[in-house]
């Protein structure tokens, strides 16, 4: 019974100890040392770099982002009438934060916070695919706002001009709700995905020269989930290494609670292994002292056996078996009384021991979404049992975003459909002095534009190409084009997002809500040609996909109409 | 009819003590209807003949011999089965079993080809066991009756050999006497060759033919 029970036990205990270490979100937190110093997002990507992270959020530093309150939640213009509305600008914003992943954000990952309707953010919003919010309750029932209703994220601008204030509309996903008793709201942003905040921002920093949007973007905290515990220390060399500049950033981790648990339960494996082998070789002793009993103490049966003609071996059998039975009679009661032991020793270690060592019920009582800026207490919420049973711990459900990585035969591609907006050639006639008519300027603006498939791949190398163009800078976003190209021998092409006649409400300031603006276009040089292949040919253009995110920098492509695969499908190179 | 013969057997055993000479050339005839009484002291190698006898062990030198054939060339398992019943001063029922079971085991032995629950309890009225006490385990006995159960369960299958060490060695005066009766009415009326091994005067008198044990040596009185 006791070797069954310790059995169990140690079994139970390496069990729990992979469940642990399975189940346990190791998190490697960046966090700012000072409030007024944000950090560079690039810090997080040079982060992402290392092998062993499997997931990450980051938080995305945006003050001027919000949602502003009253009538201007909903009174967007329609999109068939075209025609702007006053627009209130009231104090008051729900701020936003633009987040990779919300259940990792530290409310939702503790269950302070919890989506009450509808969803959490989706991965085609974490993709960039299409703007969606997660609003707090607050908004919601101020405003009466409901799952599916058009929101407008607004954001000021330095760059369009004073009154620079951009209004974005946004499909409201989920609405969450907190469990704090007594929540201080302004702790409670909205959010939105990552990607899409990464492109306001990039939108409203429009400039040409901006190509790194993560140099540019702040972050406030960024999370990864790390393979496991061992992954700790050589994630903060390997960050190190890759220059995350620590006069400015904390690493801190969340092991604390892991170490605590994994400790208790390695000493009652240990104590379980001890008393296992101790009863194992005394068992043996008594087994063997019993049988040897058992066997002199029947000596007058074997005789008698004997003299009734038993043969000596069939009676030696006889009783062999019978101490066999006997043997294994016990030892499946023993089996049975030890697991019933064993669930009872379990039972108490999970309801005491562990449930002391476990720093959970700590963590589920902190009721603000801000106590965090330093510490990083991100344990999973759970309850350890130590049964052992498969029903004791489960798979985490949370729909964080996994990173894909590329196998080495792998090639990225990502497609976006972009328009030509002018040509060099075009441009040339209306160089200074000339200056364009009405009628040439309303002609550009309303002309069919042709349309080019942008492919961004992992690996140019993958493709035969043949270099045309002399341009050098080194900031320029290169494409090759088919042979068939028409505009293939013009050097430069100026890009943009929209057709004639496509309304871009993106592009207006809160005084005017109209389509005025003119499209920006963005220059881009054909750097020669490719054979036609399997992932590209006519008006299709390849581009590396460095310089595929450069355009998606700088294009901000977060309407709801607009999708933009911003991962890409991966396929394998056929090469 | 002869049915045993002992032709100069002698057996050797080694203590701490150092070789004992348990048995000497012992030669001896054994007849059908007979009761016999092999007598002597503690130690006088007694049990060594019965053994002997019973082919349990195989002597030193001599031959024991069934029926002309020779215990070392037979089967002495089978001889002991079917030909052989063996009576105890300890009784040795095992305790775990009734008295009808007790005797029903031998049975199962020696692969009894009748109705063995009721030859069993045939033998067990043949020696003054009533039957509602058929189905008492054997603890349940008075010595007397144990003993009287212990020759049912040697009778059982038939054999034509009694060999009876000391059993009347725990039994009071009465319980020896009717012991005594049964297996002298064994000899007598069933025609078997019962052969005691015993150190009570008064159950070598009963016998028909009495021989001692001295010093290893066996002589006819």
């Amino acid at each position: 019974m006791t070797v069954t029970a310790s059995f169990v036990v140690r079994g139970a205990c390496e069990q729990t100890e992979r469940s642990l270490a399975r189940d346990y979100i190791f998190v490697a937190s960046l966090v700012k040392r000072s409030a007024a110093n944000d950090f560079p997002l690039a810090e997080v990507v040079r982060c992402l770099e290392y092998p062993g992270v499997v997931a990450f959020n980051a938080t995305l530093s945006y003050a001027n982002g919000g949602i502003p309150e009253g009538e201007t939640l909903l009174a967007y213009p329609s999109r068939t009438e075209g025609v702007g509305a006053s627009v209130l600008l009231p104090e008051a914003l729900c701020p936003i934060q633009g987040v990779e992943n919300l259940a990792l954000v530290y409310p939702f990952f503790s269950g302070e916070c919890t989506v009450r309707e509808g969803t959490g953010l989706t991965p085609r919003g974490y993709a960039g695919e299409v703007a969606e919010v997660v609003i707090p309750w607050y908004l919601a029932e101020r405003h009466g706002i409901r799952v599916g209703d058009t929101v407008n994220r607004r954001y000021y601008s330095d760059v369009v001009g004073d009154d620079g204030y951009w209004y974005i509309p946004t499909v409201v996903v989920g609405i969450y709700e907190t469990s704090a008793p007594d929540p201080e709201t302004e702790d409670y942003p909205a959010y939105m995905p990552l990607a899409v905040t990464e492109l306001d921002f990039g939108e409203l920093q429009y400039d040409e020269r901006v190509f790194n949007m993560s140099e540019h973007h702040k972050a406030v905290r960024a999370d990864f989930v790390l393979e496991g515990r061992e992954a700790f220390a050589s994630f903060v060399a390997f960050a190190k290494e890759r220059g995350v500049n620590f006069q400015n950033v904390n690493m801190v981790f969340n092991n604390s609670t892991y170490d605590v648990l994994a400790s208790e339960i390695g000493n009652i494996r240990m104590i379980a292994t001890i008393v296992w082998i101790s009863v194992i070789v005394v068992g043996l002793g008594i087994l063997i002292f019993f049988t040897v009993y058992l066997y002199h103490a029947r000596d007058k049966e074997r005789l008698l056996l004997g003299s009734l003609g038993m043969k000596r071996g069939a009676v030696r059998g006889t009783i062999a078996l019978e101490l066999i039975v006997l043997f294994v009679v016990f030892a499946v009661m023993g089996l049975g009384v030890g697991e019933l032991a064993a669930e009872a020793l379990c039972r108490t270690v999970d309801d005491t021991v562990l449930a002391r060592a476990s720093a959970s019920d700590a963590v589920r009582d902190v009721t603000s979404a801000s106590e965090f800026d330093i510490t990083m207490p991100l344990e999973k919420n759970m309850r350890l049992r130590i049964l052992g049973r498969d029903d004791g711990t489960e798979e985490p459900s949370l729909a964080w975003n996994r990173i894909v990585r590329l196998a080495e035969d792998e090639l990225g591609v990502s497609r976006h459909r972009l328009f030509v907006y002018q040509t060099i050639s075009e441009l040339r006639k209306y160089a200074p002095p000339y200056v364009p008519t009405a009628e040439e300027t309303m002609e550009i603006f309303t002309r069919e534009r042709t349309a080019v498939d942008v492919i961004g791949v992992t690996d140019l190398s993958a493709f035969i190409l043949h270099e045309t163009s002399g341009v050098q800078n080194e900031q320029a976003i290169r494409l090759y084009v088919s042979e068939d190209f028409c505009y293939r021998d013009e050097g430069s092409l100026f890009l943009c997002r929209f057709n004639a006649g496509d309304t871009f409400f993106n592009d207006v300031s809160y005084t005017r809500f109209m389509p005025s603006m003119p499209c920006r276009s963005y220059r881009v040089v054909i750097a020669g040609t490719y054979e036609k292949n399997e992932f590209c040919s006519g008006n299709e253009v390849l581009v590396s996909m460095e310089d595929y995110h450069k355009l998606y920098s700088l294009i901000s492509l977060t309407d709801p109409d607009y999708h933009f695969h911003r991962i890409g499908e991966v396929v394998s190179a056929s090469h | 009819m002869k049915i045993l013969d002992l032709n100069g057997i002698s057996y050797d055993y080694t203590t701490k003590a150092g070789k004992v000479h348990a048995l000497k050339e012992a030669t001896a005839s054994f007849e059908t209807g007979v009761v016999y009484a092999i007598v002597g002291r503690s130690g006088s190698g007694k049990s060594t003949l019965m053994s002997l006898m019973a082919g349990l062990d195989v002597p030193r030198d001599g031959d024991v011999r069934y029926r002309g054939e020779s215990l070392l060339s037979m089967d002495r398992d089978r001889y002991r089965r079917e030909h052989v019943g063996m009576i105890f001063q300890s009784y040795y029922l095992l305790p775990q079993l009734t008295a009808v079971e007790n005797v029903e085991l031998s049975l199962e032995l020696a692969n009894y080809r009748g109705n063995k629950r009721a030859r069993a309890e045939e033998m067990l009225t043949l020696v003054g066991i009533r039957r509602e006490q058929f189905r008492k385990r054997s603890t349940q006995f008075s010595g007397g009756e144990q003993q009287r159960i212990a020759v049912a369960r040697a009778i059982a299958a038939d054999p034509e050999l009694i060999l009876a060490d000391e059993p009347t060695g725990n039994l009071d005066n009465e319980n020896s006497m009717n012991i005594v009766e049964i297996l002298t009415e064994l000899a007598h009326r069933y025609g078997k060759c019962v052969i005691i091994i015993t150190h009570a005067a008064e159950v070598a008198e009963r016998a028909d033919r009495v021989l001692r044990m001295d010093d290893g040596y066996l002589r006819a009185e």
